[in-house]
This record gives structure tokens, sequence and C-alpha cells, in this order.
């Protein structure tokens, strides 16, 4: 069969039709990947090259274990987990190696924390403010950075990161808690807000 | 060429491993809830003995006397089960936060609902008695027991002050002769002031305690007080006689 037969399928279908299709597979391939890669690129600073092929493995991982894949999880937590965990363990791999990377232009969550008029004038501040915003992320504890970026950058809920992070959802409103009180002290000292 | 596409280009080259069968991982979500069942059954059984051994109202009465209650309590605190317990508790937290969903729990709530769990389930089977027939199969099945055991029954044996405990070798209206935990017989003479509980009727085999005053001849007592040995001592298997040196 080919992917393409697939695109009408919801992303719990489709895993649930690769154990038996690779085929199916490849739909949620597409779907994710950009995401992915952006959220790779985030959380570790990995460059474009480094990220894609943290990627492939995270989905090759995926697939292999497609079938332990829990239908009362949403897909997309999952395959965010598995990245997440495949990520940092190349990370923590790579720490002395790494290469920047620019912020990348979606990252407009923060711009929403940060600055909730967003007007035209402050535009141009704002491309300085997502280079300061990163610098200051990357000061942050890793477990800080992590729940940050999902909580705003990708937009998750309490109960998605908990469920990306195999967390409780109490711990991890704690957790963003506490991130976002760093966060605000080293932006002050930044005067970033 | 997109991840995705890379991917489509495996499949239709025949690279791709074969993803891990349903079979294969529904029979370790399997195992590892029986496993966790097993731990919490052992875990609980545990408790429930340590439980029962604690709740015995022989167990700290008059054992040493002038012993502080911190002593006691520690002297008379069933080591072997409270580590079994502790272990199972331990394993069976473990287990259950790494399963699939276990994470969404917070530890604390986890914790909790084990430590309760195990003091019910242990409560429960030790009302129905189970925590006897344990201690028993235990002295029957598990030859290291014995020997954990023995130092709780030595603390218990202390013929200075009067306290001797035995199992009854032989027995008539006046005296029973006992076997003590060192191998040495004792006869112990009982009158008319000799306390025995109502519901104790003493036999031969019985593992018995003995209050009685300090005689000046040895291995002789004269009882004031009989009870059956405290749980967890009287299933012990009697003890052989001393050897005699020539």
């Amino acid at each position: 069969m080919h992917s393409g037969q697939y695109q009408d399928k919801n992303d719990e279908q489709l895993a649930a039709l690769a154990i038996n299709d690779p085929h199916a597979f490849v739909p949620l391939v597409r779907r994710y990947e950009a995401r992915l890669l952006a959220y790779i690129r985030r959380i570790s600073g990995f460059s474009k090259e480094d990220a894609e092929d943290v990627l492939q493995e995270a989905f090759m991982d995926a697939y292999r274990h497609i079938a332990s894949f829990d239908n009362n999880l949403k897909f997309s937590n999952w395959i965010y987990r598995i990245t997440h965990n495949r990520t940092i363990s190349i990370y923590r791999k790579k720490r002395n190696s790494l290469n920047n990377y620019s912020t990348d232009d979606e990252d407009l969550g923060f711009e929403r924390v940060l600055a909730s008029n967003e007007d035209i004038q402050l535009k141009a501040e704002n491309t300085i403010t997502k280079q300061k915003v990163k610098q200051i992320l990357d000061q942050l504890p890793p477990r800080d950075k992590e729940v940050l970026i999902l909580a705003y950058m990708e937009e998750k809920s309490y109960e998605e990161i908990g469920d990306i992070l195999r967390a409780p959802m109490g711990t991890v409103a704690t957790w963003i808690r506490r991130a976002k009180i760093k966060f605000a002290k080293l932006a002050d000292k930044e005067k970033i807000i | 060429m997109s991840i995705a596409e890379q991917f489509e280009q495996k499949i239709n080259q025949g690279d791709l491993p074969k993803p891990v069968p349903k079979f294969l991982v529904t029979a370790a979500r399997a195992a590892l809830w029986i496993f966790l069942a097993l731990v919490v059954s052992l875990g609980s059984l545990s408790a429930g003995v340590a439980a029962w051994f604690m709740t015995d109202p022989v167990a700290l009465s008059g054992a040493a006397a002038g012993a502080s209650w911190v002593d006691l309590f520690l002297q008379a605190l069933p080591m072997f089960w409270v580590v079994i317990a502790l272990l199972c508790g331990f394993l069976a937290i473990i287990i259950f936060i790494k399963s699939a969903r276990g994470y969404k729990y917070r530890r604390v709530y986890v914790v909790t609902a084990c430590l309760v769990g195990f003091l019910a389930l242990g409560a429960a089977l030790a009302s129905a008695g189970v925590s006897d027939t344990i201690d028993k199969m235990a002295y029957e099945n598990i030859p290291q027991y014995n020997g954990l055991s023995k130092p709780r029954m030595l603390h218990l044996m202390k013929p200075d002050s009067g306290f001797i405990i035995g199992r009854v070798q032989t027995m008539d209206g006046s005296r029973l002769v006992i076997r003590d935990p060192g191998g040495g017989v004792w006869e112990v003479r009982l009158d008319r002031e000799t306390n025995i509980p109502v519901h104790f009727k003493i036999q031969i085999g019985d593992c018995v305690r003995i209050l009685g005053d300090a005689s000046s001849t040895i291995f002789t007592t004269d009882a004031r007080d009989i009870k059956p040995c405290p749980r967890g001592i009287r299933h012990m298997p009697p003890q052989p006689p001393p050897v005699i040196e020539r």
C-alpha cells in the first residue's frame, strides 16, 4: 500500500496501522518532521544537519517500538517524548562540541509572553529580544529550559508536558513556576523586560 | 530529501527493520504487572507478619528487667520481615512509577498508597491467621530463618533474672521439663501459686516462657508465671542438646 492512501487518517489511527504496514508511518513523519526538527534545535542547539540525524534516529526508534504506543496517549506527546529522550541522550554525548544555532523565526511564544503589545515599532526590538531570550534560556538549567520551551514555544499544555517528560502535572506546574522565576531574574539582569 | 522521503525510500528498498511484535509488548507488560502483583503480595505478607509480631501482647511484657522501651521495641522488631517488606515496597514503587502511566502520579502519593496498602493488606492477612502460617512455613523451609530468630529467643533467656524460655519435653501435674534455646534442660516446678493463662493448655512440644525465682540449683526453677512463647519464636524447632566434651 502507498503512504498517500493514509492521508485522511488521524495520528493515532496511523500509529495503529503502522504496526502492520510501514507506509502508514510515512504521513506521521511528514506531519511532525518540521516541528520536531525545530524542537530539537531549540533544546539542544544542534546544527540543522545534526538535528536531522537525531530526528531520523528518533523516528526509527518510534517505528521500531510502534507496538508499544499507548492509544490512550496522544501520538504527538509520544513522538515528542521519544525525540526529547533521543536528543538529550545525544546532547549529553556531544555537550563539548556544540554548534550555535540561530533562533528560529517561529519562536514567537516568548515574544507573546515578553511583549503583549506587539506593534510595528517593537518588531525590530523583538529581533534583538529573540537573541537575548535564547541567551537567557541557555543560562538556565536543562530542565528549566526544556519546560519553558515546551510551554511557550511548543505551546504544550501542562498535561502534554507531563506526558512528554513523564512527570505528574503538579510537578510540571512547579517546574514551570520555578523556571519562570529564574527566567525573569535573568531577564531583569539583562534588562530585556 | 526530507526525512519522510528518506523513510519511504528505506521502506521501498526493504532497509527498514521490523517493529517489535505486538505480542512481545503485551507479554512484557503482563510480566511487569504479574511481577508487581507478586511483589505486593510478598510485601503485604511480610508487613502482616511483622505487624503480627509487634502486636503480640506477650512479646514485650517483662522481656528484660530494667531494659528501656526503646531497647524492648528494637529487640522485638522482626528485622527479617521488616527488611523484606521495605524491599518489596521499594520495588513496588519503582515498578509502578516505571509502568506505562505510573508517571502521572506524584511520588509522595505512590509511596503513601504503597505504605497504606501494605499495612491494610498485611493487617487483613494477619487477622485471617495467615501470619502464623507464614512464620511456621518459614521455619520449615528456610534454614537461615532459624538462625535469624535465635538472637531474639536468646534475648528472652535470662535465667539470672528468672526468665527462661524453652520447649516442653515432659510434664506432669507438678513439674515441666523444658529444653532451652542453648539445649540446656530445665526442671520447672509448679505449685498453686503458678499463674497460667486460662486459655493456655500446655502440651508437650509447646514453646513456653517462664518467669520464676532464680534457683540456687542449676537448671531448676520455681515458676511464678508460665506463658506461651512470643509470636515468631513459638514455631522455632527444638534445639539439639549441648555437646558435652570429655
